[in-house]
């Protein structure tokens, strides 16, 4: 019988050494088993096996756009939720509308997107500026008409967020949004094709400011922007300051 | 907190269990050299693959980069590379959405399908990170539904990458504001997956440059997609509406599969669709994996192209489910046609017995949907590491170990991960392949079999079923029937057997039961279990008769009044994913509790809790979250689920 009390014993002090060892290799494992390039220390896109499922995206962990393709509310099936870290904004980019369907102060919660059968995006903030119609961006004179648009893809490069697409079928455009100070983003327009003049619908906003840089404001709505060819445009959105 | 609690409580559970396994070993060392032996033994040993923490592992798309870094998707966006040493992991891409396949270049640029589209996706800096991510091609219809994804990824040798539309589910919602093309919701043909849009419901190709081509149509779910080493379209099937059971399918292009609601979109069938049209047009799957016997959910058939680093079985396809097993297909050529024999291959443990009691166990562990669990067999449970399930996800490594991604769709987050298979060197014992004659069946082993148990026709249980085809939520085995075998014949090594049967008839699937057989060192085999789908005899000869209809005279299950327990079983199958074990309900896809006052339980009456589960009134489908059943159960099933609810949950 004493063997044995001194069997269990040992199996014991084998046991401590087992939990000793599994808390080291744990350590291991964090520190130095795996190398992360980008996002060392974040649980960013996903959970890990240990996470608990009611993550949210720890969006202020990373000062790089972030730049998601998911279910956004108010846009078409496939949409952009993209937060901008450093001043703290975010906005819903519709590659089936064709544009920013809105901008908000803050951030958004991806988890319910997640179940096998989703919720939408849950938007944490209110939109201050909103577009509602279909492809924005026209060939000058087609306002009337039913414009095509062709969205082609996105490139994120030294931070920068550049959204790709064809509207007529040919005319080439390349879209840069940059964050700016005072609540608000700066869209740059660059044309590859040769094209005299193209059009931008600015909408109404309650709680934005637009400003334009070299185009005409028409009555209804529509910039032209003109160019021998057009090459390069831009718009800035601000949010609007309660007092103005 | 909770977690830590949780950690806490599964490390005192594990080291109590090491801490009785040593301690036993002290009193019995036959115990220990049990457990040494059985693992030691085994052909085929599975490793978890060890995973970054930051990933989330429910996995979505795997691959090998020609160098032969690992490469990985999950649904939540992401694209992991796993470097040659096996332990470094960088991302390389995320945001992504559902990329349910990928097509691997290089490190540093590769194809991924989205939902909503084809993207190239690239590192144009050197700096291990995508920075490039091309539209290569979206033209088809997609709203938000949960059920519509994209499928893949092969490319084939002129290079065109292969893809799969998924449908959207008919209860599902579809909330965002505006589709990409204008939704066509209309059922056809009342089926529960509906294409809304084109060109749901196909096979599609498109060259890099974006030029799509729509291959063929008819599939219901065609999770995985692949090409075989002489580049053919290959895709799985998954057992619901208009599938019997679930297959692996040869696509020929402009050939039609089975399911109505894709035709939406071929002018050849405006305004003529019926079943008997169908029936007539309809091209029928290569290899039936039958359900509950075979799984339930197929994912990615892969080809052993190993030469031999996977054991014995070259050139065959290797099929994951979303059970606990992997499947092994051999397939030959009859009449021109693809057609072929479904075995196990690796299976585990599921815990029927604990299901059907409703004691605990892992209720996705097992198939859903039509005799899901009647035709299911479960397995000792397999020595060493266990398989997980969501096996849907395959691809061999350059070592020839083959790696399953899984994925559980956030049912049951612990089974999900990466394992790995490896062969030990040691030939299992299996039947290697089972390939059509004349007169019956001939076999061939992997090793040398019993001579005298072999030549007994005793030895074997042959029979024979086939599934109908129609709307209904997969179909019941019908036309059972016996087989005799006549006689046996065992080659001179015995690595071969004739088995001579009474009669072969086409559009049926032929079971063989081997139970009984052992090689020639007296070991049973791993799988002594066959399903051969005879859809064409050496003669060409085709099944004849209605595919929806019966030809032998039906037996119907009638009873009179609702049983309860079956009730329970229907509860276990369909119900408890969402309701839960003790019908506290979920938030997330908002199944309320049961077991409240004000209960839908409570607030019904028999008749209202049937019309609400069935789904089918209009009444009902106000703000509706849950699945319709009243294509899924009968009327009496929805009887025995309702006594089941009201007896069990009421308060």
């Amino acid at each position: 019988m004493q063997i044995y009390i001194y069997r269990l014993c040992s199996s014991f002090l084998l046991i401590i050494v087992i939990i000793l060892g599994f808390f080291n290799s744990h350590n291991d494992n964090k520190d130095s088993r795996f190398s992360f390039n980008n996002i060392e220390g974040l649980n960013l896109a996903g959970y890990g096996k240990n996470i608990d499922f009611s993550y949210l995206f720890d969006q202020e962990q990373r000062e790089e756009v972030q730049i998601y393709r998911t279910i956004m509310p108010g846009a078409g099936p496939s949409a952009f939720a993209i937060y901008f870290p450093r001043v703290g904004l975010s906005l819903c980019y519709d590659p089936v509308r064709g544009g920013i369907n809105y901008v908000w102060l803050g951030k958004f919660d991806l988890s319910p997107t997640v179940a096998k059968v989703h919720n939408l995006v849950d938007i944490e903030g209110e939109p201050f500026y909103k577009e509602n119609e279909w492809y924005p961006l026209r060939l000058t004179g087609s306002n009337e008409s039913v414009a095509d648009y062709s969205f082609r893809g996105y490139t994120v490069k030294d931070g920068a967020l550049e959204f790709h697409y064809v509207i007529n079928g040919n005319v080439k455009v390349t879209e840069k949004i940059i964050p700016i100070e005072d609540h608000g983003i700066r869209r740059e327009f660059e044309v590859e094709s040769n094209v005299e003049s193209l059009s931008l619908l600015i909408e109404t906003q309650d709680n934005a400011t637009v400003e334009v840089e070299g185009g005409d404001m028409q009555e209804n709505g529509w910039v032209v922007f003109r160019g021998e060819p057009l090459r390069s445009f831009g718009v800035t959105i601000k949010r609007k300051l309660e007092d103005e | 907190m909770m977690r830590s609690r949780s950690i806490i409580l599964l490390l005192v559970a594990g080291l109590v269990s090491i801490m009785t396994v040593w301690t036993l070993s002290f009193f019995d060392t036959e115990f220990m050299d049990e457990l040494d032996l059985a693992a030691d033994e085994l052909s085929y040993r599975i490793e978890n693959v060890p995973l970054p923490e930051q990933m989330s592992p429910d996995i979505s798309a795997i691959a090998f980069t020609p160098a032969g870094q690992l490469v990985v998707a999950n649904r939540r966006g992401e694209i992991w590379i796993r470097e040659l040493d096996e332990e470094s992991w960088r991302r390389f891409a995320y945001g992504l959405h559902k990329p349910l396949g990928i097509k691997v270049e290089t490190e540093n640029a590769m194809y991924a399908s989205q939902k909503p589209e084809l993207t190239y996706i690239e590192d144009t800096t050197g700096d291990g990170i995508a920075d490039t991510y091309r539209t290569v091609v979206d033209s088809w219809g997609i709203s938000d539904n949960w059920h519509e994804n994209t499928y893949g990824l092969p490319q084939d040798d002129e290079g065109n990458l292969v893809f799969g539309l998924g449908m959207a589910d008919q209860t599902g919602l579809i909330r965002s504001v505006y589709p990409r093309y204008p939704i066509d919701s209309e059922r056809l043909l009342d089926e529960g997956k509906i294409s809304v849009s084109p060109w749901q419901g196909w096979v599609m190709k498109s060259t890099p440059s974006g030029n799509l081509t729509p291959f063929a149509s008819g599939f219901r779910q065609h999770f995985g997609i692949a090409l075989s080493p002489d580049d053919e379209v290959f895709v799985t099937n998954q057992q619901g509406d208009w599938v019997g059971s679930s297959s692996l399918i040869h696509v020929k292009e402009g050939h039609f599969y089975g399911h109505p609601s894709s035709l939406k979109w071929d002018e050849n069938y405006a305004d003529k669709i019926s079943v008997e049209l169908l029936e007539e047009n309809r091209t029928p799957e290569s290899v039936i994996l039958p359900h509950g016997s075979m799984g339930g959910s197929p994912g990615e058939p892969v080809w052993d192209t190993t030469e031999g680093k996977f054991g014995p079985f070259e050139n065959q396809v290797f099929i994951g489910d979303f059970t606990k097993l992997l499947m092994r297909v051999d397939l030959e050529k009859v009449d021109g046609e693809y057609q072929g024999v479904a075995f196990p291959f690796i299976r585990d443990a599921i815990g029927l017995d604990e299901l059907l009691d409703y004691s605990g166990g892992n209720h996705l562990s097992r198939p859903a949907g039509r005799e899901g669990l009647i035709h299911l067999e479960d397995v000792p449970p397999r020595p060493g590491t266990s398989l997980r399930q969501g096996n849907m996800k395959m691809a061999f490594a350059p070592d020839g170990s083959l790696y399953i991604g899984q994925t559980t769709r956030d049912w049951a987050r612990d089974e999900e991960g990466i394992q790995r298979i490896k062969w030990t060197g040691s030939i299992p014992t299996e039947v290697k392949t089972m390939r059509l004659t004349e007169r019956g069946f001939k076999l061939s082993f992997t090793k040398s079999m019993d001579r005298e148990l072999a030549n007994q026709p005793d030895t074997y249980e042959l029979s024979r079923f086939r599934y109908l085809y129609n709307s209904g939520y997969g179909s019941p085995r019908v036309d059972q029937k016996n087989v005799q075998i006549i006689d046996t014949n065992l080659s001179e090594n015995g690595k071969s057997l004739e088995l001579i049967i009474d009669e072969l008839v086409p559009g049926f699937v032929y079971r063989l039961e081997l139970d009984e057989l052992i090689d020639i060192d007296g070991k049973y085999l791993d799988n002594p279990l066959g399903y051969y789908t005879l859809n064409r005899t050496l003669d060409g000869k085709k099944f004849e008769g209605r595919l929806s209809e019966r030809i032998f005279e039906e037996h119907e299950d009638v009873r009179d009044r609702p049983d309860i327990n079956y009730g329970r079983q229907i509860y276990s199958t369909y119900c408890v994913s969402c309701h839960h074990i003790d019908g506290s309900g979920s938030d997330g896809v908002t199944a309320p509790d049961l077991t409240t006052e004000d209960s839908p339980l409570r607030m019904k009456n028999s008749d209202e809790l049937i019309d609400y589960i069935a789904g089918e009134k209009e009444e009902t489908l106000e703000g509706r979250t849950m699945p319709s059943f009243g294509n899924v159960l009968s009327d009496q099933e929805l009887g025995d689920v309702v006594l089941f609810l009201q007896t069990r949950f009421r308060p």
